[in-house]
């Protein structure tokens, strides 16, 4: 290859050439710059700040999930290579009563779990957004469950105060309930028992519904004051579709961190999905199924059939937030 | 008790050599095979060791962990220990990373399961059956007079990979104290499962209210349903390793309970539910003083009598109808295996040893495991000063009908998934979320697959 050393073409071809190949010949103190526009400059500088993530990304997040996608179509016990079965897990899955089982009250719990959640989180935002003393301090208060609730230790103490003759139990009985159910030990009600321990959860909505109730307009309250209208009036008219936006945010994020609940229904039922699989989650039968029966054909295929139902829920939920998210600045 | 030369000969008639190896040539080839591996004993060494387990097995095996390093100043020990059931998800990880702890406690079908994936270690070059071999370069595991059934249930395919931590056979534990109280003597020799049932409702009517004649082991528990089924069937598993019997047989047996059941004679559902979410001996209903009697294993009378005010005894499990036969079996309850990727092989050797000859350490371990596999160890571990009355009544009574069961043939690799799939079946029948004939049916199938 022959370079001149006049020209911008030349000088273009040349920038693209490494530094210290020992390819070209460079005149004494004379490197050669890269001719890269500003914004091709700011490229690179973003790319490479991003370099972390990407590497993250790419090999703890994208590369695990094609090789699980690819684990689905085989059986694989971790120990011996895998053996391509093609679609046998996902044609097990559907004869098998156990999955059926764990669609159901996954089922249930997120459909009964979300909505309350996100009740109790804007009904305690309204609450708490009234002004008053201390504040800050009823805020981190009303916060702690959240950062407790999915540890282990809050279901233990849940196990203890629903378990058979728990504490639940024996105050109950005070009140005169005679045979109270055993609640955790009783598939009717083992579930319900989670989802009461979700509802306390409301901590992380809440304080982003108080960050929105803060942004909506005082204007607005005072205008409806004077036109006469009632607190109950004002809080579907204005605070409802002014949070509609947060409602949105909240309900796909809930919903989504419903279907993959896991650890109170691993440590209530002690791993076992019990009283006869009704906490027996989504995920904890897939864990059970992957790392307990080493199973792992089995629970990537389980685990594609989840990510694909989340995000068809997800998106029939932004379908229809058409109907009923208000935005105010689209509608300005 | 068969002796090491009985073993021999029965362990080559029967084709499957197990500690035979180093005794028949191959230590020749081991001797120089470590020699050019360098001095098989390292100067200081760092191994783990792992067993699942209740709070006295814990401080047993710590205990003997702290002996041996003190023997052994070089040496360090990492115990690492769980309950039986978060052991296993954490033992399978391991071994798909190929990193199962140096020394690891394993039971029945796991020993095959993990030696047919190359995860253990064959022991043949480190123990050895005959005093003669005991200076031989490597051999490190006496394993002299050990019990012939309990060698067999550690070897895979002719090899050793699991040396036996003591004997144990299903037994039935009952509170002592509760029966004295109830003015009642316990089932007598011999009694069949309709004795049972006929002497648990006598019991249940001078049993004060809240306290259940028997726990609810349909499930849970002793081996009961494979006692169950041996009365009847030579094998519980056919040859091919599939279940030699069917439907029928099982809806049978959880007729049985579900009949106790109905009369208030076993703890309900949502009672047992709370035992097996505890998971651990104390929330067992009989240590808990909610049940009389229950299934188990005899070396859990030495289990559970610490946790308990009231003195507990045990029988043998109820024989089958006039003709059948002997479902009960003995067994080794529980092995210590090394891994196959152990970087210190010869010191994890040296420890299994120690755990089961060194005087110190047996009478230490005591017979919480089960009765030591040699006479040898049972006379040490008899002379122990710790020993409890519970401790000689578990002797006692393996000595007594020991020689009465079965022979034990090892369970095939797969079937560690069936307990799980009984389990639900009948925990599903005793809470009412399925009838005893579709509960049986599901668990059938399920079982299939799991051994297919």
């Amino acid at each position: 290859m022959q370079l001149e050393s006049r020209g911008s073409q030349a000088r273009a071809v040349r920038a693209w050439l490494p530094r210290a190949g020992g390819l070209v010949e460079q005149g004494p103190g004379r490197l050669p710059r890269r001719k890269l526009s500003r914004r091709q400059r700011e490229a690179l500088a973003a790319y490479l700040f991003l370099l972390p993530w990407l590497v993250g990304m790419v090999g703890i997040t994208l590369g695990p999930m094609l090789a699980s996608l690819w684990i689905s179509f085989t059986r694989y016990n971790l120990l011996s290579p895998p053996h391509w079965i093609g679609l046998g897990n996902y044609d097990a899955l559907l004869h098998d009563p156990l999955f059926a089982s764990a669609v159901k009250v996954t089922l249930l719990y997120v459909g009964v779990s979300v909505p309350i959640q996100i009740g109790f989180a804007l009904f305690l935002a309204v609450l708490l957004n009234r002004g008053m003393k201390a504040l800050g301090l009823v805020r981190a208060v009303y916060y702690i469950p959240s950062l407790l609730g999915s540890s282990v230790a809050i279901a233990i103490v849940w196990r203890t105060l629903f378990g058979y003759d728990g504490t639940v139990d024996r105050v109950v009985e005070l009140f005169g309930w005679h045979n109270p159910p055993a609640w955790i030990d009783d598939p009717h009600t083992a579930v319900y028992t989670l989802v009461v321990l979700a509802a306390w959860q409301f901590g992380a909505p809440m304080i982003i519904f108080l960050a929105g109730l803060r942004n909506i307009p005082k204007e607005l309250y005072e205008a409806a004051d004077v036109d006469g209208a009632h607190r109950w009036l004002q809080f579907r008219r204005i605070t409802l579709p002014l949070l509609s936006p947060l409602i949105l945010f909240n309900l796909v994020l809930q919903v989504i961190g419903s279907f993959q609940a896991f650890t109170p229904a691993y440590v209530i039922s002690g791993g076992t999905g019990g009283p006869a699989s009704s906490t027996l989650f989504y995920t904890l039968y897939l864990y059970q199924e992957a790392f307990g029966q080493l199973d792992m054909g089995y629970g990537s295929a389980m685990a594609w059939v989840l990510l694909v139902a989340i995000v068809a829920v997800t998106a029939a939920i932004f379908a229809t937030s058409r109907r009923w998210v208000f935005y105010m600045d689209r509608q300005a | 008790m068969v002796t090491r030369r009985d073993f021999l000969r029965l362990a080559a008639g029967a084709g499957a050599v197990a500690a035979t190896a180093p005794l028949v040539g191959v230590s020749a080839g081991a001797a120089t095979r470590s020699k050019a591996a360098g001095s098989p004993v390292p100067k200081t060494a760092d191994i783990e060791v792992a067993w699942w387990g209740g709070t006295t097995r814990d401080a047993r095996t710590e205990g003997v962990i702290e002996l041996f390093e003190k023997i052994h100043p070089g040496w360090h020990l990492t115990p690492f220990f769980s309950n039986f059931s978060d052991y296993f998800d954490a033992m399978n990880v391991r071994a798909a990373a190929n990193n199962l702890p140096d020394v690891l406690q394993l039971g029945g079908s796991y020993v095959p399961e993990y030696a047919n994936e190359h995860q253990l270690l064959s022991l043949d070059r480190y123990s050895y059956g005959d005093p003669a071999d005991r200076y031989k370069s490597g051999n490190v595991i006496d394993l002299e007079g050990f019990d012939t059934g309990q060698l067999l249930g550690g070897t895979v395919g002719r090899h050793l990979y699991a040396v036996t931590l003591g004997g144990n056979m299903p037994a039935v534990v009952y509170n002592k104290s509760m029966l004295a109280k109830a003015g009642m003597q316990p089932p007598p020799k011999g009694y069949s499962w309709t004795d049972f049932a006929n002497y648990l409702a006598e019991l249940k009517k001078s049993l004060p209210k809240g306290v259940y004649p028997c726990d609810d082991n349909s499930g849970t528990g002793g081996p009961v349903m494979q006692v169950w089924v041996q009365q009847k069937y030579q094998h519980m598993y056919t040859r091919s390793g599939q279940l030699s019997f069917g439907v029928p047989e099982l809806e049978g047996y959880f007729q049985y309970w579900a009949a106790l059941r109905a009369k208030g004679l076993i703890v309900p559902g949502t009672l047992e539910a709370a035992a097996i979410e505890n998971g651990t001996n104390e929330g067992n209903p009989l240590v808990l003083g909610q049940a009389a009697f229950t299934f188990i294993w005899s070396n859990y009378l030495s289990q559970y009598q610490p946790l308990m005010k009231d003195t507990i005894g045990m029988i043998r499990y109820p024989l089958g109808p006039k003709g059948s036969l002997v479902g009960d079996f003995t067994q080794a309850s529980q092995f210590f295996s090394v891994s196959a990727h152990s970087k210190a092989p010869y010191v994890a050797a040296e420890f299994i040893n120690f755990c089961v000859n060194n005087g110190h350490a047996v009478q230490a371990l005591g017979v919480e495991r089960g009765i030591p596999a040699a006479v040898r160890n049972e006379k040490v571990v008899l002379a122990s000063p710790r020993l409890t009355a519970s401790d000689r009544a578990e002797v006692a009574f393996e000595s007594e009908y020991g020689p009465l069961t079965r022979g034990q043939p090892v369970a095939p690799g797969k079937s560690g998934a069936l307990t799980t799939i009984f389990q639900n079946a009948a925990q599903d029948i005793a809470l009412g979320t399925a009838s005893v004939t579709d509960a049986s049916e599901q668990a059938m199938s399920l079982a299939q697959k799991a051994l297919s």
